[in-house]
């Protein structure tokens, strides 16, 4: 070793430790880790019955060397405990999903690493009521995320770091691999569909964020974009409505006719959770106003505040994704604190004094939840397991 | 937060402040660097392998989430050839060495930085610097030699190493 090799050594392992400003770190973190699951979560605010539903999903928290799938009895199910005065059922579909999101058209979809063997890799596949998954289509790699639109499930993942690039796939509903592109230099993160048009942010240019429209044409993936520098999230409403959330604003993304550009601006510090898919407000986006969880349409919030929150419903813990229910009511996770689990709240509690969820998954930290045709919702945890949760009346 | 990790942040939280001001050169950035590594870490805490000490595991993520921050920022950041201040002798050659090299490491671009991070104060092989960086085991060497042939020219410009 040379002299300045052995200098340099003695150097880095005296460095002084410096004196941290944050003398809490684990709550800032954790605040921190439970606004990016918010997002998460929010990815399952696609119900079955949308037409233009929206999902939205942070590629960053996932892994890409995830267990391989397993099918298990629901007999193994390990995690959910549904509350003594619940009358809810719940079970075991998958272990080791990386991700999961259901279609406005039909079953959940998942992406999920299959090792076994030479023929393994990285699979797209449908759960079906049977919980075995179909089509199981492979797909190349980097390949995360499921967006599943009416006709096109979108499959997208991407590697940061020195070498970032990301990588998209088109899969027919019918599990047909049509077109898959690479995109260098490209952190595409977080995104939404629109019927099959998939919005995301590419979060891989020093000069900023920009929004990526993903079209596909005659087999072909097609892109337009523009810039939107402070943009960290996209989220789509029922209507086809898109929207992107900066730390202060929410920013309408519009159809310009040759590709896409930035519309109305409206000021909103909250949180977005998810899609609200009820047909009483298909302008709506689920939020969190720091206090309570709320139906807000954001292109009314230029009429002021009141105006634009809807359905209003005061919840125990900072919710992380909500997920409407056919019938009205509201499934909620809720990713940390004492108050940890997933909650039913049925739609005569909106607006009451002290809403009563009338079923609970107490304890069950999900890393997101998206509905399920079946019903109820599907919950994926932290330790990569999809279970199906459908509360009964 | 798993109680293993929130433990472990709060255990360790000054010292990886200071890996992160090693690895950016700037300890206020380093607290943000660090931060967002953990939330990263925190989202992926149910892949974590060895959840009862997961240092290695952590500082890679602090490792990508420099040379992200890093990819979004080479365009305002600019390496100069001269250091911006001093250090004065205050009596100990070997505080003002390790100052003067630290300083000297400040001024390396992050690849070239992180390289040396990596196998001077984690002390990884190049196979191992290389996994963690994403890149060749070439590209290891060539960055290492260079960042080290830097240091070697500031520290003969300081008459320290002649």
């Amino acid at each position: 070793m040379s002299d300045i090799e052995q200098l340099l050594r003695e150097s880095l392992h005296s460095a002084p430790t410096p004196t941290p400003k944050l003398s809490d770190p684990v709550t800032t973190i954790e605040r921190r880790t439970l606004r990016a699951r918010a997002l998460v979560a929010g990815a399952a605010a696609v119900i079955a019955i949308g037409v233009a539903a929206g999902i939205i999903v942070p590629l960053s928290a996932l892994g890409h060397s995830r267990a391989s799938g397993v099918v298990v009895s629901p007999a193994q199910s390990p995690t959910p405990r549904p509350s003594p005065t619940s009358a809810a059922d719940e079970q075991l579909i998958w272990m080791g999903a990386n991700w999961v999101a259901t279609a406005p058209t039909g079953l959940p979809w998942m992406v999920y690493v299959d090792s076994s063997g030479p023929n393994g890799g990285t699979r797209l596949a449908q759960l079906v009521t049977n919980k075995m998954p179909r089509y199981r289509v492979r797909v190349q790699t980097p390949a995360d995320m499921p967006v599943p639109g009416r006709n096109i499930v979108w499959v997208v993942g991407f590697v940061d770091g020195s070498g970032a690039h990301s990588r998209v796939s088109a899969v027919t509903t019918s599990g047909r691999l049509v077109a898959t592109q690479a995109y260098p230099g490209k952190l595409l993160t977080y995104s939404t569909v629109v019927g099959d048009d998939l919005y995301m942010i590419d979060g891989g240019n020093a000069a900023g964020a920009r929004i990526d429209r993903l079209r596909l044409v005659n087999g072909r993936i097609t892109m337009t974009s523009v810039a939107a520098p402070m943009a960290e999230t996209v989220w789509s409403t029922k209507n086809g409505e898109v929207w992107a959330q900066t730390t202060s604003k929410l920013v309408e993304i519009t159809d310009s006719g040759s590709g896409i550009a930035l519309g109305t601006s409206v000021s909103w510090r909250g949180d977005i959770v998810g899609t609200v898919t009820d047909e009483s407000a298909p302008d709506a986006l689920w939020a969190w106003d720091g206090s309570r969880l709320v139906q807000l349409s954001p292109a009314l919030l230029t009429q002021g505040v009141s105006v634009a929150e809807g359905a209003r419903l005061a919840l125990p813990g900072r919710a992380g994704a909500a997920v409407s229910s056919p019938d009205g009511g509201v499934f909620v996770s809720i990713p940390d604190g004492a108050r940890t689990g997933v909650y039913y709240y049925p739609r005569d509690q909106f607006g009451a004094g002290q809403p009563r969820p009338s079923a609970t998954l107490d304890g069950v930290q999900a890393v997101m939840i998206c509905a399920d045709p079946r019903g109820g919702v599907d919950v994926l945890d932290n330790d990569a397991i999809v279970q199906e949760w459908n509360p009964r009346p | 937060m798993d109680a293993r990790l929130a433990d472990y942040v709060r255990g360790q939280w000054p010292s990886l402040v200071r890996y992160g001001t090693l690895l950016c050169g700037d300890a206020v950035e380093a607290e943000e660097l660090v931060q967002t590594a953990l939330v990263r870490v925190a989202l992926r805490w149910p892949f974590v392998r060895d959840k009862d000490d997961p240092s290695g595991y952590v500082k890679r993520a602090i490792v990508h989430a420099n040379i992200t921050r890093w990819r979004r920022i080479r365009s305002r950041e600019i390496s100069t050839e001269q250091l911006p201040e001093r250090a004065v002798a205050d009596g100990s050659d070997a505080l003002v060495e390790h100052d003067l090299l630290r300083r000297a490491l400040a001024q390396l671009p992050p690849r070239q930085r992180a390289v040396l991070v990596l196998r001077y104060l984690d002390d990884m092989t190049e196979q191992e610097t290389a996994a963690v960086l994403g890149c060749s085991v070439g590209t290891v060497k060539s960055q290492a030699h260079k960042g080290l042939a830097k240091l070697r020219e500031a520290y003969a410009a300081d008459g320290v190493l002649q």
